[in-house]
């Protein structure tokens, strides 16, 4: 369907903003008129009315910093609205902390996990729960995990200490830990952030089969096909505002952007198709390469490939398929073992990270908040990381140079219109589209000759992706040769001009967008072909 | 964290500050040190002192002169300690080992003291210089020891560098202590040394632990050693903040992922930083040495500098200019429990808990100046 057509189908959403014709005892949660201003004058939730039906899955659809934490923070008794009435089962409820939540049956999976990563599942599981007494009675706890995990069919060791576990077993963790807790109305914050596509699928199932049950189910996302594929119906906030509750079948995904975005969305970015210039050499060329992971597993396994100039080489693949040590090896913050690594011609595999800047090439890493930028310093001390060693912007090798520290800083500011009161405010009050607009400010400067980007778009919401897609391409066209990692299928077909398909380190083929399928690919990435 | 308090018809609520205004350090210092003082009130009061008279005589420390000369002669070493101590804090390289580079320091500086003794002979306006830098290289080296462990093989830095001070402390003792070779009975020191002690109508003690005295032309003053610490403050803060390298501390500290992959390395800051925190440390140990103790002794550093500078660089969030005051008001504090342990015949004891407790509370307004607590009627 085209956007013309969905512009000329008015999407009707049953809207009720005040709490009359709302009967609590049908709801399993009924929030009515909501409230809450943050100190600063933020009004994160204004007069948004809400309800989850008993053995539904609700969908809370919206950018970041929609409104949609703060609204479950509330139900979750973590933040006081400033008016409004929440119900939990017809109970007219006042929520003091997650205690009262929970008594109430209300538990919530956090977006950023909060475990105890040296302890295992049945440590980080029981903690805090006060029927395992004083000594505690590990034996029982770890058959009640067991008990849960067959139920809904998923695997976990409750020995595993957490730091073994992948994001997803983590995800499963952290429900169990609710369930245990008796809880009947479950709260997901952003789940799939962190997953693999297959991950995020197994969690669908569960989800399912715990909706079956009769557990009733608040999912929050900012993807769009996640919210469609999975939820029975769909709230969408916009600025603190409720937009709307749809159902899928009534919707489509570009109905859903507009309400969240309130405006038009491009999901396909023109891309113009160009010949390689055939005169020049590749920018990057990697041969035989093997590199370990932290554990001391091989993670890349003999991988070679070569970028051109103005061309964008897609790597898809599962998470953790080895992309990330590729792209660290490539950056210089990890050494290969064996193999070749050369830029322009010249030998770096055993260079320095600042010797590969040095070369031109922009890094993109996975952790903007850990790696990519430094929180508690502000944003013009983020801004010249790695380049505040050379001049403009030192003098004599060891002054900064202030006025065209701060010259550069507010014109980099300026052109990717990075959202902060000032250069001096610390970049952790920035949101995390801005974040990434900081670091993409930061490394194309200079116009790269390489980039590297890792990830770029995870995390990000609908305008935010979009700009960093443009952003590539701009920079692709201008003649850089782009390294692009991304889990998101969709992302790698669209702004690559070939693709590499990784599986578990090895190269499976490399592959022409326009000559393959997303099937073909899904295939290369689960191992089972090769070309 | 919020936490919030219902009495009766008021709220009480503690919230995260978002922004923390520049001159909010110092009001919630001064207040808290009042707090302190008046708290201080009570304890007096209840061991049957009068709080009144007790810190009228204190308040001479600011009035009098010479007490106040007294005070910053005493707040000088904890000066250089806390100064030293600013850079590699903030890289999160935590240095508790200043004490350990101060009696290192204050053995380098003495070598030339020693060989004059010994009957070597220099020209004697070298001494003054020949001992800073010999201060400078032994706090220093002594400091790139836990840089060194740190930065190669991530042994933890504060178990090194506070082991080490032990090590220091009982070199000077195998130094100084009676048939060592610094020792003031030691024979080597007997023609030139027993001679001076003659002309100045003493004698030897017998089992004195600690070297000859530093003779007159090796000493410096007080004024002269507050001026070096007024040019150390200046030029650490300078480093801190418009050199690259002060930028690169910076980024250090707040993540060692980030300034990897800015190309910063490690090894380089962790030594460099080091050098220079273990050199100012040394310099403490001059200091103390060449402007009263005069002679190298185990006791070289019974306040503890090296240990009282690591509350004073924290107190003065890591400021080198602002060390300088805070050293300033530690001094005065030692002063005051003289005083009233003079003058009152307070205990010694009593006078060193009333420091704790004005410590205490500075440290506790620390909590404010993160946090703010609002009372809203309801």
């Amino acid at each position: 369907m085209s956007i013309s057509e969905a512009q000329a189908r008015q999407v009707k959403p049953e809207t009720k903003t005040s709490s009359e014709g709302l009967d609590p005892s049908k709801y399993a949660v009924l929030m009515v008129d909501i409230v809450k201003t943050f100190p600063g004058g933020v009004v994160a939730n204004n007069h948004i009315t809400f309800d989850l039906r008993y053995g539904e899955i609700h969908g809370l659809l919206g950018e970041n910093g929609a409104g949609k934490t703060t609204l479950m923070n509330i139900l979750y008794g973590l933040y006081k609205p400033d008016s409004g009435d929440i119900y939990i089962k017809g109970r007219k409820v006042k929520l003091h902390s997650p205690k009262d939540a929970i008594r109430y049956g209300v538990g919530l999976v956090p977006q950023h996990f909060k475990l105890v990563e040296v302890h295992t599942v049945a440590e980080n599981v029981i903690l805090g729960l006060r029927e395992y007494g004083f000594i505690i009675r590990m034996k029982e706890a770890e058959k009640k995990i067991k008990e849960l995990a067959d139920r809904y069919k998923f695997r976990i060791n409750p020995r595993a200490k957490i730091w073994q576990l992948s994001m997803g077993e983590r995800q499963y963790v952290e429900i169990i830990k609710a369930l245990l807790r008796n809880v009947d109305i479950l709260i997901l914050d952003e789940p799939t952030t962190v997953l693999t596509p297959q991950e995020s699928e197994q969690l669908f199932k569960v989800l399912r089969r715990m909706k079956e049950e009769g557990k009733s189910i608040i999912f929050i996302t900012h993807k769009l096909d996640e919210a469609l594929s999975l939820c029975d119906r769909i709230t969408v906030l916009r600025k603190g505002r409720k937009v709307g509750t749809v159902t899928p079948d009534k919707v489509t995904k570009v109905d859903l952007a507009k309400m969240m975005v309130g405006r038009e969305v491009l999901f396909r970015i023109s891309k113009t198709k160009k010949e390689l210039p055939k005169n020049k050499g590749p920018i990057l060329i990697v041969k035989n390469l093997n590199v370990l992971s932290d554990k001391g597993i091989l993670a890349v396994k003999n991988i070679s490939f070569e970028i051109y100039p103005g061309e964008i080489l897609g790597i898809a693949g599962i998470a953790g398929s080895g992309q990330e040590e590729l792209a660290e090896a490539i950056a210089g913050l990890r050494k290969p073992i064996s193999g070749k690594i050369i830029i322009k011609g010249k030998d770096v595999t055993r260079a320095s990270p600042k010797e590969i800047f040095e070369l031109k090439v922009a890094y993109i890493p996975e952790d903007r908040i850990r790696v990519g930028s430094l929180p508690n310093l502000s944003l013009w001390e983020n801004l010249i990381l790695r380049r505040h060693r050379y001049e403009p912007l030192v003098k004599k090798k060891l002054l900064l140079n202030f006025r065209e520290i701060f010259k550069f800083a507010q014109e980099r500011k300026k052109e990717y219109d990075i959202m902060a009161v000032n250069i001096f405010v610390p970049v952790r009050t920035l949101s995390g589209g801005n974040l990434q607009r900081m670091i993409l400010a930061r490394e194309l400067t200079g116009e790269p000759d390489l980039i590297i980007a890792v990830y770029p778009t995870r995390g990000l919401d609908v305008g935010a992706t979009e700009y960093v897609r443009k952003v590539l391409l701009r920079e692709r066209d201008r003649g850089a040769a782009v390294l692009l990692i991304s889990e998101e299928l969709d992302e790698i077909l669209q702004l690559s001009d070939r693709i590499a398909v990784i599986h578990n380190g090895e190269i499976m083929g490399i592959v022409r967008p326009e000559e393959t399928t997303i099937e073909e690919i899904g295939l290369m990435m689960g191992g089972a072909l090769k070309k | 964290m919020v936490m919030a308090l219902t009495i009766g018809r008021y709220k009480i609520k503690v919230e995260r500050r978002l922004v923390i205004k520049r001159e909010l350090p110092a009001l919630i210092s001064i207040v808290s040190a009042i707090i302190g003082v008046l708290v201080g009130g009570l304890f007096f009061l209840a061991l049957g002192y009068s709080p009144i008279d007790a810190y009228s005589r204190v308040g001479r420390v600011f009035t009098d002169a010479k007490t106040f000369f007294l005070a910053v002669r005493v707040a000088i070493p904890i000066m250089f300690t806390s100064i030293a101590l600013t850079l590699p804090f903030r890289m999160n390289f935590f240095n508790i080992g200043a004490e350990g580079q101060l009696y290192m320091g204050a053995i380098g500086a003495m070598i030339p003291v020693i060989l004059y003794w010994s009957g070597v002979d220099l020209p004697q306006p070298l001494y003054v210089p020949l001992m800073i830098i010999l201060a400078i290289l032994f706090g220093g080296l002594w400091g790139l020891i836990p840089a060194y462990l740190r930065a190669k093989w991530r042994v933890n830095e504060i178990l090194t560098s506070l082991m080490l001070n032990f090590v220091a402390l009982q070199f000077i003792w195998y130094l100084v202590s009676p048939g060592g070779p610094w020792n003031e009975a030691n024979p080597a020191f007997k023609e030139r040394y027993l001679e001076y002690l003659k002309t100045q109508g003493v004698t030897l003690i017998p089992g004195f632990k600690g070297t000859p005295v530093i003779p007159e032309f090796a000493r410096i003053d007080s004024v002269s050693a507050l001026v070096l610490a007024v040019v150390a403050a200046t030029i650490i803060y300078f480093l801190g903040t418009r050199t690259v390298l002060g930028y690169e501390i910076k980024v250090v500290g707040e993540s060692e992922l980030a300034s990897k992959y800015a190309g910063v390395n490690y090894m380089r800051m962790a030594l460099v930083t080091m050098f220079i925190s273990g050199a100012l440390a040394g310099l403490a140990g001059f200091v103390s040495l060449s402007t009263y103790l005069l002679k190298l002794m185990p006791e070289i550093s019974t306040a503890g500098y090296g240990y009282t500078g690591i509350i004073a660089a924290w107190l003065a969030r890591l400021n080198p200019i602002a060390c300088l005051f805070v050293s300033i008001f530690f001094g005065a504090l030692t002063q005051a429990g003289s005083i009233m342990q003079q003058e009152l015949r307070i205990s010694h004891y009593v006078s060193v808990g009333f420091e704790g407790l004005i410590f205490l509370f500075l440290v506790m307004g620390d909590f404010l100046l993160h946090y703010r607590v609002r009372i809203i009627k309801r």
